[in-house]
């Protein structure tokens, strides 16, 4: 399985407040990888470092052969490609969701990447029709519930058909049909080859979601790297990580 | 009730001139003006950082709204609104400023009816254009002088306080102008009917004795809390020096609308028989075409006297040289900034 | 000194103009009537011009013909929105009525009439507008003014601002409310606080929402899809409003 993404000793650091020490970490083609950790453990951070738009004080990230720091990402063509095989969806959809309509949020990404009309037409119909939400086509995103607009959210990052798609607590604030929706779609979408990378702090609706778990404690180093299954039912460490 | 309907009506403050109070003519030139300002600033958010621009002017434009909307309790229990100008200017920088301003203006104008379609660019001028770059300027002028945190408080509120009354100035002789300039055959003025004489004072002694002071107060009030909880959101202005050319220019912009109304009080002496004289030079043959006429005679006047267009053309030409000078004050700002 | 911020209704005004705000803002679904299917370009460019020629007129007989017109345009609109269209101009014409009454020693009474009206007239048109037209198809409108694409981009961000940002703040109103029972001094704090964390917010959101643009691959293009398709009712329309501008032209 081809390694996509290899962080080695990587920090962050600002204002004298340590966000991550040390991490290091390894995700392959087709790994659906849970990222747990504590409030304030630095899990979104090192999302956003993974997806390029924070970077590290110390350390290295390599994506795909690639050295992903300001310098490259500086470079307009370069960080198209890269955002366009990372797709990231943030804990409160209200920051990613700018368009007027729901069609045109979809619409948003292959547009931007250059697509042709008729091809934008069809991938934003299917990605709609995904996420069940082609009824809310003409809505406006903002005035949404919050499970309509989760869903419109992730429709519009995976119209670019991502190859890595990273999610930040996904199920926050979500009733239980739209946990279990977007579990099962995950499920589908990795089945399907998509690597997933997602933070979490719910474990009642993933059941079955991730193969990997990556654990951060509260000082902001990895504490596990290993199968799922065998940390969250490890029920001494998930309490003295304060998981549990 | 009925008071937030009072602000849909484009009279919630003066500030907001609504439609047909100042000629289509005087809303073009001053729109026009507006026009490479806007291109200029849209162009500088294509080039640079686009991004982080589109994302912080239409923000920024969010917050402009919401705060020129906010009720804010005044001395005996009424309540007053602010305009907030120069705190965002001296927040996130005077052409950002005047970028966001002109967003929001143009979202009360067309979505809430708060200010006219037509009279957009006079509003855009005057709260949008003026009031940020004066504040922004007058504000680092006076700061350089002394360096301490009240000293810093102090600049921020006489500017504020100041450049709220020059863009009511600004608005007091666009309505004053409008009996002078635009008139029926009968030499009945078509528009604000009120010259310099009355709608100056009518409208600096409010803004003078209290919107001045409210303005003030909200924009001290706020700086100061945001340097007390997110210092670093304060844009560093400290280490800019204003060379003696730079502020004998802001000296200039300062008292240059006073220069406006000493001239304007000589037009509030002209007697009727002067007026009438004035008016004696539109040739009786344009009585039915004088719609479109008068539209256009803002421009070309060959037929009113002579020093009347005079004082036009100086007042055209001394907001030209306004607009030039902040543009190369801010050009040599951002050199310092970048720095 | 600080007796005189014993007004807590400032924080009640704040709700409801907020609230009153959001509700504009959200007409989502307007009733199909005649002037809500016409094509808001058309509409836009309409309301534009036929201010302006009612900007240039000077006869009262054109200003009373536009009147009608516009008066039988608004008859279109749905029974709530013409409620609070006819509020609207009746405190316009009051308004102007007041700012008007000292010309009298200046004027004629029937010139400070024709000007009245048309400030009244100026005030239906827009509102007409206003109340006809959903937000997000009023911004596309704007496209037909050869406003750039970026600009678009800019306003509609504004407009999601103003709602989330609001009502964060109206929250924090009602929060306020709750909090202050006696302790009057505090309210002032409580008021730069409100408009600080407003800021403090709006550059995180600003920061928040660039790196999502970031993310989806924005460079600075923006195209906004076109909706400019005329249908008979916008042709009517149009014929209308040609015939009260040439009207204005010969009067």
């Amino acid at each position: 399985m081809k390694e996509l993404i290899s962080i080695n000793g990587l920090c962050y650091n600002y204002d004298d407040i340590c966000a991550l020490n040390n991490i290091t970490l390894k995700v392959v083609e087709g790994d659906a990888l849970a990222v747990i950790g504590p409030n304030g453990s630095g899990k979104s951070t090192l999302l956003k470092i993974i997806n390029g738009i924070m970077f590290a004080n110390k350390g290295a990230y390599v994506y795909k052969g690639k050295n992903i720091n300001e310098r490259y990402m500086s470079d307009n063509s370069s960080s198209r490609a890269f955002h366009r095989s990372i797709g990231f969806v943030f804990q409160n959809p209200d920051v990613q969701l700018f368009c007027s309509s729901v069609y045109e949020e979809v619409a948003f990404g292959p547009t931007q990447m250059g697509l042709e009309d008729r091809e934008v037409k069809t991938t934003t119909e299917n990605y709609l029709k995904l996420l069940g939400v082609e009824h809310l086509a003409q809505r406006v995103p903002y005035y949404l519930s919050d499970g309509e607009k989760k869903k419109v959210a992730i429709a519009s990052i995976l119209a670019v058909e991502p190859e890595v798609l990273v999610l930040d607590e996904p199920m926050s604030g979500l009733d239980p049909k739209t946990k279990t929706f977007i579990k099962e779609l995950v499920v589908k979408l990795n089945r399907a080859g998509k690597t997933i990378i997602c933070a979490t702090h719910d474990f009642e609706y993933v059941k079955g979601m991730f193969n990997r778990a990556v654990v951060l404690s509260e000082q902001k180093t990895i504490v596990y790297d290993g199968a799922y299954e065998r940390v969250i039912e490890d029920e001494p460490f998930m309490r003295a990580n304060n998981l549990k | 009730m009925p008071l937030e309907f009072f602000s849909q009506c484009g009279t919630d403050d003066f500030m907001h001139i609504p439609d047909n109070y100042l000629s289509p003519s005087t809303c073009a030139v001053l729109g026009a003006f507006m026009l490479p300002v806007w291109r200029w600033g849209t162009r500088k958010i294509k080039k640079e950082f686009s991004t982080k621009n589109v994302s912080l002017i239409g923000v920024f434009a969010s917050f402009s709204f919401l705060l020129m909307m906010f009720n804010l309790p005044l001395p005996g229990g009424t309540t007053g609104h602010a305009v907030g100008a120069t705190l965002i200017a001296v927040l996130i920088g005077p052409s950002a400023a005047c970028l966001s301003l002109s967003v929001a203006l143009l979202i009360q104008a067309l979505f809430f009816g708060d200010g006219g379609l037509i009279s957009f660019g006079v509003n855009a001028f005057n709260m949008a254009f003026i009031m940020p770059f004066a504040g922004y300027f007058i504000y680092v002028f006076l700061k350089s002088f002394y360096s301490s945190e009240r000293w810093d408080r102090i600049s921020l509120f006489l500017s504020a306080y100041i450049s709220l009354n020059i863009g009511a100035l600004l608005a007091a002789v666009e309505f004053g102008i409008q009996p002078i300039l635009f008139k029926s055959l009968s030499g009945v003025p078509v528009y604000s009917p009120y010259p310099l004489s009355i709608a100056v004072p009518a409208m600096m002694v409010p803004h003078l004795l209290i919107a001045g002071f409210v303005e003030a107060v909200v924009t001290v009030g706020v700086y100061n809390f945001i340097k007390k909880t997110s210092p670093r959101l304060i844009r560093d202005i400290s280490g800019i020096k204003l060379k003696p050319v730079y502020a004998m220019m802001t000296a200039m912009i300062i008292l240059s609308p006073i220069g406006l109304l000493a001239s304007g009080t000589a037009w509030g002496e002209w007697s009727n028989s002067e007026i009438q004289k004035l008016v004696g030079y539109i040739p009786s043959g344009m009585s039915n075409g004088l719609n479109y006429n008068s539209f256009l005679s803002g421009y070309t006047v060959p037929f009113i006297m002579s020093d009347t267009l005079g004082y036009m053309l100086s007042a055209a030409a001394g907001v030209m040289v306004i607009f030039v000078i902040f543009k190369v004050l801010e050009r040599a700002f951002n050199a310092h900034m970048d720095a | 000194m600080r007796t005189w911020m014993l007004n807590d209704n400032f924080i009640e005004k704040n709700i409801l103009s907020f609230l009153g705000m959001f509700s504009n803002l959200r007409k989502e679904n307007i009733d199909r009537t005649f002037m809500s299917s016409i094509n808001p370009a058309v509409k836009f460019v309409s309301t534009l011009l036929v201010i302006l020629s009612v900007s240039l007129s000077k006869s009262i007989y054109y200003v009373a013909i536009v009147s009608g017109f516009l008066l039988v345009s608004a008859l279109s609109l749905d029974k709530r929105s013409l409620k609070k269209v006819a509020i609207i101009i009746a405190i316009a014409f009051l308004f102007a009525s007041f700012i008007m009454i000292p010309s009298l020693f200046i004027l004629k009474v029937s010139n400070a009439v024709v000007m009245i009206l048309k400030i009244t007239v100026s005030v239906l048109c827009v509102n007409i507008l206003i109340y006809s037209t959903p937000t997000n198809q009023m911004t596309k409108s704007l496209k037909a003014l050869f406003l750039p694409d970026i600009l678009i981009l800019i306003i509609e961000t504004a407009l999601k601002h103003i709602v989330i940002v609001g009502d964060m703040s109206v929250n924090m109103m009602y929060a306020l409310k709750k909090r202050t029972i006696g302790a009057r001094k505090k309210k002032e704090h409580a008021l730069w606080g409100i408009l600080g964390v407003l800021f403090i917010k709006s550059t995180i959101m600003s920061d928040n929402m660039h790196d999502a643009m970031r993310c989806r691959g924005f460079n600075g293009d923006y195209k906004s899809l076109p909706s400019l398709k005329l249908g008979e009712a916008d042709l009517v329309y149009i014929l209308f409003v040609l015939i009260i501008i040439f009207t204005g032209m010969v009067l």
